[in-house]
């Protein structure tokens, strides 16, 4: 019995291999539309892909590169500058050489008026030889004089004097207007101080000292007004920009989450005053969503579905180019940390879909996985509201977390779909420049 | 045909002339396994045609091997899919018995040589288990020609195990009747 079956059940197997069907006439034609026409991705166009994400993902990189390099740079800057001892002692120099200075502008004033008056000499002068014989007294061509004028004679090198009164006003204003110019370069004019300049050269190597010193002073005091400066800065108006990254979430009318998406990309904003900013970006966003068949709307898309098709229930995602443009409150402000809110509007370019429908098709059930590559805008797509925190993680950068929501003003995609997003950016901007 | 494994990563890609190919080649492979389960021809084709509708749309999960066998792997899919895509249809229609006989236009019989008396035997024997009530039939197929185990029946038409089995066990002997009944129609014609 048991060879009986076996030897049945063999000769049905031949059967099945052998039997000879009409395999009939092509139905293709029937086929391809349930295929979807706009599924197809070429391999060279996933490749233009491929660089266009390259392209992105290196310019956030030189972007961020370029954040902190200038971050760097400011850092090292701040750094040449002296530090609270070096600069005591500078500042004691810059004292005495004051005090030196204004003792000697004092002797040379009162030299100046005696000279002048001629009363006052104890060598016989001529009436024009004024000036003449003052150039040869500093010159040491004399050999008497008062004690005040051997004073300054010790105290001035000789050759100092070998100007005229007009040539030394020359110099002190060549001398001033240089100094001004380096000073104000590093706009610190309103802390530099003038009167060290009227004052004459006492001595080559005192007065070269004295303007340095006087400078790295000026220097350290145009950095500290600089510093002083961006402080104000923050509270006024700046361009800032900065990378954001984080997950979001994404669901269609309440009925459920899918899976994780992203989004990535830059910001950059104007400060408009203390508290308001206006801010805008470019990301890129993948958005995943599950939805019923009943909030799938292909009718407001030019994309044809098989006539014959019902959804009943779809799986998606969506590669998105976001422009988000919002306004941004700092209603906690302080000097490292800060709190705000911002809301505005996103704009969408939509730029790929991949659909897992089940639908009914022809009245029987299938599954069917179907790839978009088509570009619709949205504009607007969605309200953004988010709350968010930032705190200064450098002298120029900070560091920001920002929950936000996204409220669908339009539905996205072959079947319009009402996608709300809430998610986390976490990202870094620099501090606004001017 | 081109290269299988081209082919498959055209599929692959949703290139319509690869599907096309794919579909023009092993048409007939897969009309020949869902004609065993679904006894209109017509019905049958339709069936053929979501099948590939199935397969086409899933290419994606394809998992590809060696060039050597690609196609092998494939076919073994594509059956697959054919013999889900025809219990899906039967179902659909409550396993009930189909009435009306099988016409003749529907069989290719090209070969004018010694052996088309074998394929007109083979496409009897074929008429046979067709002629089966649908569950045995099912049945049938999946355990003896198709190679499945019971426990994959019992998964695949939710139903017992021991419930398959006596459905084949069924249908082999309304098969060994009919086939004796075969044999002894032949003989009197003879």
């Amino acid at each position: 019995m048991q060879d009986l079956e076996n030897n049945m059940d063999e000769l049905l197997r031949k059967a099945a291999d052998k039997y000879q069907l009409k395999a009939g006439a092509s139905n293709w034609d029937a086929i391809v539309p349930q295929l979807v026409s706009n599924s197809i991705v070429p391999a060279t166009q996933k490749k233009n892909n491929l660089k266009r994400y390259t392209l992105l993902l290196l310019l956030l990189f030189l972007i961020a590169g370029g954040i902190y390099t200038t971050y760097m740079v400011t850092k090292t800057n701040l750094n040449v500058l002296p530090k609270p001892s070096e600069k005591n002692s500078m500042v004691n120099s810059v004292k005495k050489a004051d005090i030196m200075n204004k003792e000697v502008a004092e002797v040379y004033k009162k030299q100046k008026q005696k000279i002048e008056t001629g009363s006052e000499i104890n060598y016989p002068l001529r009436k024009n030889e004024g000036k003449e014989s003052i150039k040869n007294m500093f010159a040491g061509k004399t050999n008497s004089g008062s004690g005040a004028l051997n004073k300054f004679k010790q105290m001035r090198p000789t050759d100092s004097y070998q100007v005229s009164k007009i040539d030394r006003n020359k110099i002190s204003l060549q001398e001033a207007e240089s100094i001004l110019k380096m000073a104000s370069e590093k706009s610190a004019i309103r802390q530099f101080d003038l009167t060290n300049l009227t004052v004459p050269d006492v001595s080559g190597k005192m007065a070269k000292a004295n303007t340095k010193i006087v400078q790295r002073e000026n220097s350290e005091d145009s950095q500290s007004a600089l510093i002083r400066e961006r402080g104000q800065q923050q509270n006024k108006h700046g361009i800032y920009v900065g990378v954001v990254a984080g997950p979001s979430l994404n669901e269609v009318k309440s009925q459920g989450l899918k899976k994780t998406g992203f989004d990535i990309g830059i910001i950059a904003g104007y400060q408009l005053n203390s508290k308001m900013s206006i801010e805008t970006g470019l990301l890129f966003a993948k958005k995943y969503y599950f939805s019923d068949g009943k909030y799938f709307n292909p009718g407001k898309t030019n994309i044809s579905m098989p006539a014959s098709m019902k959804v009943l229930s779809l799986e998606g995602s969506s590669a998105v180019i976001e422009v988000p443009v919002k306004l941004k409150y700092d209603f906690a402000k302080g000097n490292i940390r800060n709190w705000f809110f911002t809301t505005g509007f996103s704009s969408y370019i939509l730029t790929h879909e991949n659909n897992d429908y089940r639908a009914l098709i022809n009245g029987s059930q299938q599954e069917l996985s179907v790839k978009y590559k088509h570009k619709m805008s949205y504009f607007p797509g969605a309200v953004n509201l988010s709350i968010g925190h930032e705190f200064k993680t450098g002298k120029q950068t900070k560091f920001r977390i920002e929950p936000y929501l996204q409220i669908p003003l339009k539905g996205i995609g072959v079947g319009s779909m009402p996608v709300t997003t809430t998610g986390l950016h976490i990202g870094i901007t620099n501090l606004p420049h001017r | 045909m081109e290269n299988i494994t081209h082919i498959i990563k055209g599929c692959i890609d949703k290139d319509h002339k690869y599907q096309k190919i794919i579909y023009e080649h092993y048409r007939g492979f897969a009309l020949k396994i869902v004609f065993r389960y679904i006894y209109r021809y017509e019905k049958a084709v339709d069936v053929v045609n979501d099948g590939f509708v199935k397969l086409f749309n899933h290419f994606t999960r394809f998992e590809m091997g060696d060039d050597a066998d690609n196609e092998k792997i494939l076919m073994g899919w594509l059956k697959r899919i054919m013999i889900n895509t025809s219990i899906d249809e039967l179902r659909k229609g409550n396993m009930l018995p189909q009435i009306g006989g099988i016409p003749d236009h529907v069989w290719d019989i090209t070969d004018k040589n010694d052996d088309a008396d074998q394929v007109v035997m083979y496409n009897d024997l074929i008429v046979l288990i067709k002629e089966l009530p649908p569950a045995y039939c099912t049945v049938f197929n999946l355990y003896v020609i198709d190679g499945y185990t019971h426990s994959e029946i019992a998964d695949k038409l939710n139903m017992p195990i021991g419930t398959s089995k006596s459905n084949l066990s069924r249908a082999r002997m309304l098969l060994q009747k009919s086939i004796e009944k075969m044999e002894d129609s032949k003989l009197c014609r003879i």
